[in-house]
């Protein structure tokens, strides 16, 4: 049995009490009704014995229709309070439903958002490898031609051999050796897709070009035949007389260009190095579809850009 | 306090308070600013020398900045692979910043284009600046003759229209 120190007088003056008031509350209305009821059959007292009294007081009761209002208000009330209780119930089991989904959806945000935050971080890291990578590849192509050029006899300080990848509209340097450490430096990166033999080489298959001596002669030249600026000429490192290019292709198309040029007339031997650029073509071929793979121009380019004219 | 500080720290201030903001994103958002502010004005936003290396435009002026400045932390970690991770909070962000409503217009447009952007779009967002879709060599950006050149280009190309 539980003592009176078990009783929840708190849910008992909140719940318990105000839920029997209003629950039968109608109870004492009825009770009055049947009262009323039986009072107003008094003063039409019948005459007789007391069993036809009684008889005509049940039945007087039984027809009144205040105690048969006052008993379906009684059980509507009742149906009514339980349904509410019921409803109060479900509707605080949603309540706390909603709170813990609440507080599990600013779990998720914060989750979602340090995620978000993780896949920035690695993301970077990877363009970042991707701009190592890319100079790594840089500095194997460049290691490549070396080899290359070893194979082809006569290639000294006043020569070099690039490697330029095609990239829709452009043509993006990947490798390039020289024994002149100036003309090894990059100084452009990249070269507009007509202009210079590179269009050149890569438009015909192949190009071979020896260019005059006398410097306003050699200006003219390419201003004429390569479309290149007079500024941009006057900004080359190396200004080379001779010109061996070669289109490299991946057996369905061109994908690149091997250029050799030379300061000195009559170095470049065109048979020696054709015989030497298709014997290296697949290696060369392998190098420019890598550098393709990982060059910021080539990746980070738009379909449809919006600000190039 | 010099322009290119209350730029860095009024973009910092309008990015989402919860999330990671890391030091190159920043630099390159400040970058992305300065050269629309350029068209619009043809004069500077930041006043930074700009430069171009192979992840992009950047500033060694915005890098240091943002590691000497007291207001700006610069939390660094390293990832598994050793990669070092720069980012950077801002310490008091209820600071009142002076900026134009021209200026702030442009900033405010710079973080809602590209702050949520997954890298790889970022980037393309960067690359795509007519700037780096002409540059050909690594090293300085001249903003301000590429502005110009660009808004030639456009009136050239307006004028055609018309005619």
């Amino acid at each position: 049995m539980g003592s009176i120190d078990d009783i929840n007088f708190d849910r008992l003056i909140k719940e318990r009490i105000p839920f029997f008031i209003s629950e039968y509350y109608v109870l004492p209305l009825t009770i009055y009704s049947a009262w009323l009821s039986y009072w107003f059959s008094l003063i039409s007292k019948p005459e007789g014995n007391e069993d036809t009294k009684f008889v005509y007081y049940s039945l007087f009761l039984l027809q009144s229709w205040t105690i048969w209002l006052g008993v379906l208000i009684l059980i509507i009330s009742i149906v009514g309070v339980r349904y509410a209780k019921k409803r109060k119930k479900q509707l605080d089991i949603i309540k706390t439903e909603k709170i813990e989904l609440e507080s599990k959806l600013s779990t998720s945000e914060y989750k979602v958002a340090e995620l978000t935050d993780s896949l920035d971080e690695n993301q970077l890291e990877l363009i970042s490898l991707r701009a190592e990578h890319q100079e790594l590849l840089y500095q194997a192509s460049t290691n490549y031609l070396l080899h290359l050029s070893n194979k082809v006899s006569d290639l000294q300080d006043k020569e070099r051999v690039s490697l330029y990848l095609f990239n829709s509209d452009e043509f993006i340097l990947v490798g390039r050796h020289s024994l002149h450490p100036n003309f090894l430096e990059r100084n452009r990166i990249k070269f507009p897709s007509g202009e210079g033999c590179i269009s050149d080489a890569f438009l015909n298959g192949s190009v071979s070009v020896s260019l005059p001596e006398n410097h306003k002669e050699y200006l003219d030249y390419c201003v004429k035949h390569f479309n290149m600026q007079r500024n941009l000429i006057k900004e080359q490192r190396m200004k080379s007389r001779d010109f061996y290019g070669e289109a490299i292709s991946d057996g369905k198309r061109r994908i690149g260009v091997i250029l050799f040029e030379s300061q000195k007339k009559g170095i470049l031997n065109i048979n020696e190095l054709s015989t030497v650029i298709s014997e290296h073509t697949d290696f060369l071929c392998a190098l420019l579809e890598q550098s393709n793979s990982v060059n910021s121009f080539v990746l980070y380019k738009k379909e449809e850009t919006n600000e190039k004219i | 306090m010099k322009k290119f500080e209350t730029v860095m720290e009024y973009l910092l201030s309008q990015c989402e308070s919860h999330r990671k903001v890391s030091l190159h994103k920043l630099v390159k958002m400040i970058y992305l600013a300065d050269w629309r502010y350029y068209l619009k004005t043809g004069s500077s936003l930041s006043s930074l020398q700009w430069e171009f290396d192979k992840l992009g435009p950047t500033s060694s002026a915005a890098v240091f900045f943002a590691k000497e400045r007291n207001n700006i932390d610069l939390e660094y970690s390293f990832s598994k692979t050793g990669f070092t991770r720069e980012n950077v909070t801002l310490h008091n962000r209820s600071n009142p910043y002076d900026v134009t409503y021209q200026e702030r217009q442009i900033l405010d447009e710079v973080i809602k284009d590209t702050f949520h952007l997954e890298w790889e779009d970022f980037m393309k967002v960067i690359f795509d600046t007519y700037p780096i879709t002409k540059i050909n060599k690594y090293g300085l950006i001249d903003l301000s003759k590429y502005a110009n050149e660009y808004r030639t280009k456009c009136s050239e190309i307006i004028s055609h229209q018309i005619d």
